[in-house]
């Protein structure tokens, strides 16, 4: 038998439970169940008939609005969120290559990337009135997914949208990107598509302190060549499906300094830089502050405010332990 | 403080569920737990004067007193071998939580009321005295419970037992 240290022992079992943290299950059932014993008056016979009701032709693919009465995830928690369907079936070759959450009422995605054979991006988005009507277009674009009704859109000549709602809680929306059949290969995946309450966001970022007037409003978690990487995003209170204010994130890759010099600037008691506002080789770049950490990795505050909001942001950054085990594996 | 118990809920839920989970290493039975707490709390709310606190507290008693259900759901942990049969190629990034997925193993052989001292101590931050007044017991009884469950995780097993497996998430 071998010991471990006091110290490094305290130090384990604080990541152990940090990390086992992150399996919670959201509250969503929960809330539903305090909820149904919190209403003292029961719905009419009729209502419940008209709920069931469910999906009715017309509309608009991308005029498709979130609304739901699932409370809004808790932002300060969004990276816990837990992303409720996936893929019972995928062609052969698709692995799983990103996940990423927003707060209420915005989707949640995961995309599965095959190389040349194509994308898949799986965004589910919750309704604001379970069972209530939703509107989808007539036929020709009309799929049957277990005897509900979607729809079936072209973006572009290369990407084909499905959507349509599996249960009147969400919406789901399966687009194909450079995939062959798109239609006939997406109707199979959503034919089999199933619940799944296990499959959460789990980055390594937590915002520590933001400015007043922004919040938590994304996290995602992808794979770089450098290995795992998480960006978490906050903009304006309020509003957490506007674009992002602010952007931290913590990969293998230095960010693109375009032709400018960076300026030295020490960040969390390590020597990082500053970069201004800039044009690099991925177009348009905001200010940015960046400073190496430990394991080889960059962290990176970018976004559209000055350099000492930047950095009083980046200093507060907290680590935590992430999980990318699901990285490059097919659907369960 | 929240005024209302849906407030306490908005505020507190994922915290008590999180919670919940380390205590109980259960997602499953962390939601059933949580789930009954507050549906007993919801009736008797106005009756209540620290919710936070309370809540909490039912929460761990729930964990230590759930034995049946416990032991109906309890899964045994497969050996690192069987996984490794069983699991995928491991990346280099999964071989980095080795240690904690063994961390996590031993925890889940703690006696029950030493894991509560454990995870009050270290993932809520709680006082001797504190974790005394969640468990009901007196603070050298913390100490002890603490004391014996540490000892017990420093025993990291032999050298060859710590194989890698992506099993674990």
């Amino acid at each position: 038998m071998t010991r471990l240290s006091d110290e490094n022992t305290e130090a384990l079992v604080r990541e152990s439970l940090e990390h086992l943290a992150t399996r919670a299950p959201d509250g969503a059932e929960i809330r539903h169940a305090l909820d149904r014993r919190s209403r003292s008056r029961p719905k009419p016979a009729l209502a419940l008939v008209a709920a069931a009701v469910a999906i009715i032709a017309l509309g608009v693919p991308l005029g498709l609005r979130a609304f739901t009465a699932v409370p809004p995830a808790s932002q300060r928690n969004a990276d816990w969120a837990v992303l409720p369907y996936k893929p019972g079936w995928l062609p052969d070759g698709f692995r799983e290559a990103s996940r990423a959450v927003k707060p209420y009422p915005a989707p949640q995605t995961r995309t599965w990337s095959a190389g040349e054979l194509g994308r898949i991006q799986l965004t589910t988005t919750p309704l604001t009135k379970p069972g209530e009507p939703w509107k989808v277009a007539p036929a020709p674009n009309q799929i049957i997914v277990h005897g509900r009704v979607g729809m079936v859109s072209e973006l572009d000549r290369d990407a084909t949208m499905l959507t349509w709602s599996p249960d009147d809680v969400y919406v789901l929306s399966l687009t194909m990107y450079g995939v062959k059949d798109p239609r006939g290969i997406g109707q199979r995946v959503a034919d089999e598509m199933v619940r799944d309450n296990r499959a959460r966001v789990s980055g390594e970022l937590r915002f520590g302190r933001l400015p007043p007037d922004l919040e938590l409003s994304g996290v995602s978690t992808f794979m770089t060549t450098g290995g795992g990487a998480t960006a978490v995003e906050a903009t304006f209170t309020g509003q957490p499906t506007a674009a992002a204010v602010v952007t931290a994130s913590l990969r293998a890759e230095r960010p693109d300094t375009g032709d400018f010099e960076p300026v030295p600037l020490k960040i969390r008691g390590t020597d990082g830089f500053h970069l201004p506002k800039r044009h690099g080789r991925l177009g348009p770049q905001d200010e940015t502050v960046a400073v190496p950490v430990d394991g080889g990795r960059w962290l990176i505050v970018s976004g559209k405010r000055d350099k000492s909001a930047l950095l009083d942001i980046a200093e507060g950054i907290q680590f935590v332990p992430g999980d990318y085990s699901w990285f490059g594996r097919p659907p369960d | 403080m929240p005024a209302t118990f849906d407030e306490f809920v908005a505020d507190r839920l994922d915290g008590l569920l999180r919670y919940a989970t380390v205590l109980t290493d259960d997602p499953y039975l962390a939601q059933d737990i949580v789930q009954e707490v507050l549906l007993r709390a919801q009736q008797r709310w106005p009756k209540i004067d620290s919710p936070p606190t309370y809540v909490r507290r039912m929460v761990t008693n729930e964990y230590l007193s759930w034995r049946r259900r416990l032991a109906v759901r309890r899964v045994v942990p497969s050996s690192p071998e069987v996984l490794d049969q069983v699991s995928p190629p491991v990346s280099d990034h999964a071989i980095e939580y080795d240690e904690r997925d063994a961390m996590l193993d031993r925890l889940a052989k703690l006696p029950r009321k030493q894991r509560a001292a454990i995870v009050l101590r270290y993932y809520e931050n709680y006082s001797d005295e504190e974790i005394g007044a969640v468990l009901r017991c007196a603070t050298s009884t913390v100490r002890s419970q603490i004391s014996r469950a540490l000892a017990t995780l420093r025993e990291t097993g032999t050298a060859s037992s710590a194989q890698p497996t992506g099993a674990r998430k």
